[in-house]
């Protein structure tokens, strides 16, 4: 999992420490909704990363998105 | 004069054609979008709908995806009062494309071209108490909308009353805090 990654969520959520240990929950669990999980993609749009439709869910784990903002290019471009 | 975009990375709006009523009609039928839109749980008949889904209505959109091609839901701008430079805002978003988050990109492209094409300073949307208790933790929310105010037991859904919250967004809020959507909405060639 790419900690720059997740470094960027954090700070663009504004989430504390304690939301930062939950990397394998479901974000939904966190009190993600539709709008955070936007500001996600825009986080990782932003980084260099090419989000598909089917890529982000609030089902998803902070881990699993992270890995999946990874292999879609984070940090290889940056905008 | 300002560009204005028609697609986002991962959405585009357009306009209603003749071909979207039925799936439109299969969209409102559907117990939470009918509730969450301005339907509030009516089934109208084929022919009130799409009277009704244009009555009082001032622009609307189908929003699409990008990539899949797919309708993935409405975005209406109604009750538009000039006098007061004043809209109320809804969106529908079709089940299957639900806490996804990138539809929600549909919307903030028709709040910017509401922006950028009328003479509006603020825009209300109207949110279920289930939907707006999530918007009270969402740091997200709290940088666009503005909590106007709450309608206590005012929505009748599933055996009980909910309360309603008002939000608004202003121009100059927009202004700012929609910035980082802007800049992430595509080529210049893209832009309609």
């Amino acid at each position: 999992m790419s900690e720059e990654v997740l470094e960027e969520i954090f700070t663009a959520l504004g989430w504390d420490e304690g939301a930062r240990r939950e990397v394998d929950m479901p974000v939904e669990d966190l009190g993600i909704d539709s709008l955070d999980l936007l500001e996600i993609a825009l986080v990782l749009d932003s980084g260099g990363a090419e989000i598909g439709e089917d890529q982000l869910a609030t089902t998803m784990s902070l881990r699993e998105i992270c890995t999946i903002a990874v292999m879609n290019g984070y940090g290889e471009v940056r905008s | 004069m300002t560009e204005v975009a028609m697609r986002t990375r991962r959405t585009t709006i357009r306009p209603v054609k003749f071909g979207d009523y039925e799936w439109l009609f299969d969209l409102f039928g559907r117990v939470e979008s009918s509730q969450r839109f301005r339907f509030r749980g009516a089934t109208p008949s084929p022919e009130q709908f799409q009277e009704l889904l244009w009555r009082g209505v001032y622009a609307q959109f189908v929003v699409e995806g990008r990539q899949s091609l797919s309708r993935v839901g409405l975005v209406t701008c109604f009750d538009v009062d000039f006098t007061n430079q004043v809209a109320h805002v809804a969106a529908a978003v079709d089940p299957s494309f639900q806490r996804r988050g990138w539809p929600l990109e549909g919307l903030f492209l028709f709040v910017d071209y509401l922006f950028s094409h009328l003479q509006l300073r603020k825009l209300y949307f109207e949110s279920p108490e289930y939907a707006a208790e999530r918007f009270r933790h969402s740091r997200s929310a709290h940088r666009l909308f503005v909590l106007e105010g709450m309608l206590e037991e005012h929505e009748y859904f599933q055996g009980r009353y909910w309360d309603v919250a008002v939000l608004s967004l202003t121009r100059s809020r927009w202004e700012v805090a929609g910035a980082p959507y802007r800049s992430l909405w595509g080529s210049r060639e893209d832009r309609g």
